[in-house]
């Protein structure tokens, strides 16, 4: 009777500490007979997958339900001769452009926004959320802030200018709002210097890459080399929401000047580092999903385990912040880029460039429930 | 029996010890002759990647196009996108590897020369560094 209640807690126990994986329901595959520049999704109601080509500025629009196909001329609609390098993303049929440093297209407004001169900042830089739907909303659009600095150029050490300038731009905003309705660019109150408040007087850390979105009435923003997740709320307070905890993998330190090559740094903490690439809200099943790259052990000798050629996990969590699940994606076909919410559960790029798989030219995706 | 194990197990030993580690260049050279098929030897080999400084692939795109290409100089179009940087129909040589073989296995990650000497690697210059670009431009012109 003993054993058989030792093997029942075994089989148990090994039953528990079983990986978690979401369940494909479908892949879809479109022939693109195109280089890709961008891609994406959108969920609305005739939901499609969407793909750019930066050669000639065109946008094509393969609808999941039907044979219906779309293009679109962007340079043309957003009257420019060119666009060379830009992001993109839909909100149901409506686009955002981000090009330059500083200027956003809005295609339900049909204009540009010039930021630089929306902005108290000068010199500031902006990125969207990258594929995220969740940062546009009530005609406000969410950018996460970077900054450059008058300090550069003037002569004197260069490691002093760089320490002095990011310890300078830490105590800036760390994300605004662009409000399409009054042409106004409002920052935010939270810094990264409120987000880690320990952060050395004679070091800096990698801070550039962030998410900032709309959850229900509050603003959720992480920066994506921390653990931290914060809420703000419509008065500008804040108050950390939750710690993102893997059991697959940990934060790490990084620090700048550890190598005297900083581009190196920048360059092994993107392509290596444990990292959050993104925040999603699931308006359908009223979650929140946290997409988190797990970090490259012994990078001499992994070196190809790098950039998106890396496991990744989805923690699912409830609106009040309570962690519920975490689903491993460690197949190098999924590319943790292209993960988007749809009725279904979430639509993710199975067509990753530096999988073992990867076709050219083709746009392939799979639906997962969960 | 128990001698031919031993036997076995030193000759095991002795092989997997002897085994050489492949160096970068043998593992960049594999790329060229066993995944991308090229079998003519060339003196130069320019590869365009997306990886690194994109204003330097930019030029280094143009510098590829204007260069005038000989028989001896193979140009290696090693990216996704590749209508984003460069009209392939305009080069002689060329080999397409939207797969991006030298990134992926992480052997080469930025754009370069190539420079050949019996058949091995004699010199790399990287294109995808601001820094160091013009100076290997330089440099190349002098080849």
């Amino acid at each position: 009777m003993k054993k058989l209640l030792f093997i029942c807690l075994c089989v148990l126990s090994l039953s528990c500490q079983q990986d978690k994986r979401m369940k494909s329901i479908k892949t879809i595959v479109f022939e693109t007979n195109n280089d890709i520049y961008r891609e994406g999704f959108s969920d609305t109601e005739h939901s499609f997958l969407f793909y750019t080509t930066n050669g000639n500025n065109m946008l094509y629009k393969y609808y999941l339900n039907s044979d219906k196909r779309d293009t679109i001329d962007l340079a043309e609609k957003m009257k420019i001769k060119r666009l060379s390098r830009y992001n993109i993303f839909f909100n149901k049929e409506d686009y955002i452009v981000n090009y330059g440093h500083a200027n956003v297209y809005n295609s339900a407004e049909n204009v540009v926004y010039k930021l630089d001169s929306l902005s108290n900042y000068n010199g500031m830089e902006y990125t969207i959320a990258l594929n995220n739907a969740s940062s546009w909303k009530n005609n406000k659009l969410l950018l996460t802030n970077l900054f450059t600095c008058d300090l550069y150029g003037k002569g004197g050490d260069l490691t002093e200018t760089f320490i002095a300038c990011e310890q300078l731009n830490k105590q800036k905003p760390s994300y605004s709002i662009l409000d399409f309705e009054n042409s106004e660019v409002e920052s935010s109150t939270i810094t990264f210097k409120d987000i880690k408040p320990k952060t050395k007087d004679n070091s800096a850390e990698i801070w550039f890459k962030a998410t900032a979105i709309y959850v229900k009435d509050v603003i959720l923003y992480n920066n994506h080399f921390i653990d931290a997740v914060y809420e703000v709320d419509e008065a500008g307070s804040f108050k950390k929401a939750f710690t993102v905890k893997s059991k697959y993998t940990n934060f790490e330190e990084i620090e700048i000047f550890k190598s005297e090559d900083v581009s190196t740094v920048y360059d092994n903490a993107i392509n290596y580092a444990t990292q959050v690439n993104g925040i999603l809200y699931d308006e359908y099943h009223n979650k929140i999903l946290v997409v988190l790259v797990h970090g490259t052990k012994d990078i001499e000798n992994n070196g190809e385990k790098k950039f998106t050629n890396r496991p990744f996990s989805i923690l699912v969590y409830d609106t009040d912040y309570n962690f519920e699940k975490e689903y491993l994606f460690d197949h190098s076909k999924y590319d943790y880029h292209g993960v988007f919410v749809c009725k279904e559960g979430l639509i993710i790029n199975a067509n990753n460039k530096l999988g073992d798989a990867y076709e050219p030219q083709k746009l392939i995706y799979e639906i997962f429930s969960y | 029996m128990r001698y031919l194990v031993i036997n076995l197990f030193v000759i095991t030993l002795l092989f997997t010890g002897c085994k050489k580690e492949k160096s970068t260049n043998d593992r960049i050279l594999e790329i060229v002759k066993d995944s991308l098929k090229v079998e003519k030897p060339f003196n130069k080999i320019l590869i365009l990647q997306e990886h690194g400084c994109g204003t330097c692939n930019k030029k280094f795109a143009d510098y590829i196009v204007d260069q005038k290409q000989n028989d001896s100089t193979l140009v290696i179009l090693s990216l996704q996108n590749i209508s984003g940087y460069i009209n392939a129909d305009e080069i002689k040589d060329v080999i397409i590897d939207r797969k991006q073989l030298f990134y992926k296995a992480n052997v080469l990650n930025h754009s370069a020369v190539i420079l050949m000497k019996k058949n091995e690697i004699d010199t790399i210059l990287n294109f995808s560094d601001a820094r160091v670009f013009n100076q290997n431009l330089e440099y190349l012109s002098e080849r």
